[in-house]
């Protein structure tokens, strides 16, 4: 069993009210975009690993505001550390969700360490102090674990085993390259006074 | 024959009073860091002085959490030494330059004067050919008279002109007196 990533993205999009999103780049960010762009996304093209760091400063900076981060399982284990710095910190209003495909898809599906299940995210998560951790294999357990982990203690983690990315999927590079630049609309949307 | 009177010893203000007092001047009250000898008790005395100090695992992490703190319309400025931007350069580059996020870096300068230990001197010598090359902003703190405004200044231009600016803390700074 594995989440179709998209059609999770899909719903996702509809839960989120006043949330700011950070999107790591490649799928998170195309995804995010395709299912539903809004001033409070912030996606990355460039950076690989960095949007739970960066969800995180979001969090320490707006603590007032639901923040979620969204990364890959490639980028995660790029950047593990950001696991026990969530964990230390202990921002109750940071949600991050690893889209976990077991490879480097967009390269072509090359094996990452949680290929076959090896590196286990949610538990390095849990080691991490991190108190509300989640890991789903299908849509409807994802569904319900978003509706439970928002209600939960944060920092929160949820670990998303995801298929493969459909063929035909979209990929607005265009889109994203005009959208990416707009960062001042985030600090705008978040409370900060843009200086 | 005249004599020459030598000037009175100067009482050089404390650098790391100064590079606090210019950064709370400026409205930073974040301080990602992984420090090293000169930076620790800075790290230290910042609580008193109203900084919130967050603790890194690695430096890269750190860019990663000042652009959130910095998107969210906090002030943050990173401390770390020189090696540590060797640990980081994509990310300044691909996120906070290319997306043209506000980002003030606090470096101590390692390989260069005084330097002893022989692993810091290839990439810490190298340093601001390194920055120049990206095109990031990078000044030297020198003179402890001067710490507070240039920090001040620094500020401005990262901030407000949302640009990637590093504070060079050089050793004939932080060396004084030792």
């Amino acid at each position: 069993m594995s989440v179709d990533r998209p059609e999770a993205m899909r719903w996702l999009a509809d839960q989120l009210e006043d949330h700011l999103v950070v999107a790591g780049l490649g799928n998170p960010s195309y995804d995010l975009l395709d299912a539903a762009d809004r001033p409070g996304n912030l996606y990355l093209w460039g950076g690989m690993g960095m949007a739970p760091s960066i969800g995180l400063g979001v969090a320490l900076g707006a603590p007032h505001r639901e923040v979620v981060a969204m990364e890959g399982d490639g980028g995660t284990l790029m950047n593990l550390g950001c696991l026990a710095s969530i964990g230390a910190l202990a921002p109750g209003n940071l949600t991050v969700i690893v889209w976990d495909n077991g490879g480097f898809e967009l390269t072509g599906g090359q094996p990452t360490a949680t290929t076959g299940g090896t590196a286990d995210l949610a538990a390095v998560a849990r080691a991490c102090g991190i108190p509300t951790v989640r890991d789903v294999d299908d849509l409807h357990g994802f569904e319900l674990a978003w509706k439970d982990v928002t209600m939960a203690v944060g920092p929160r983690v949820l670990v998303v085993d995801t298929a493969a990315t459909p063929p035909d999927l979209p990929r607005p590079r265009a889109a994203l390259r005009r959208r990416f630049l707009r960062t001042e609309e985030f600090t705008d949307l978040a409370g900060g006074a843009a200086t | 024959m005249t004599t020459v009177t030598p000037p009175a010893p100067h009482d050089a203000p404390c650098w790391r009073a100064g590079l606090l007092g210019g950064l709370g001047a400026a409205g930073v009250a974040h301080l990602p860091y992984l420090p090293d000898k000169p930076l620790g008790p800075l790290v230290d005395m910042a609580p008193a002085h109203g900084f919130v100090p967050v603790p890194l695992t690695r430096e890269e992490e750190g860019v990663g959490i000042a652009i959130g703190l910095n998107l969210s319309g906090r002030r943050a400025a990173l401390l770390m030494q020189a090696s540590g931007m060797g640990n980081c350069l994509n990310a300044i580059g691909s996120v906070a330059m290319a997306q043209r996020v506000p980002l003030l870096l606090i470096v101590t300068e390692r390989g260069g004067l005084g330097e002893t230990v022989a692993t810091q001197v290839p990439f810490g010598a190298a340093l601001p050919t390194v920055v120049s090359s990206m095109g990031i902003h990078h000044v030297s703190l020198e003179d402890p008279d001067q710490v507070d405004q240039v920090t001040g200044l620094a500020a401005d231009l990262a901030f407000t002109a949302r640009q990637v600016v590093l504070l060079h803390v050089r050793s004939i700074l932080t060396k004084r007196g030792a």
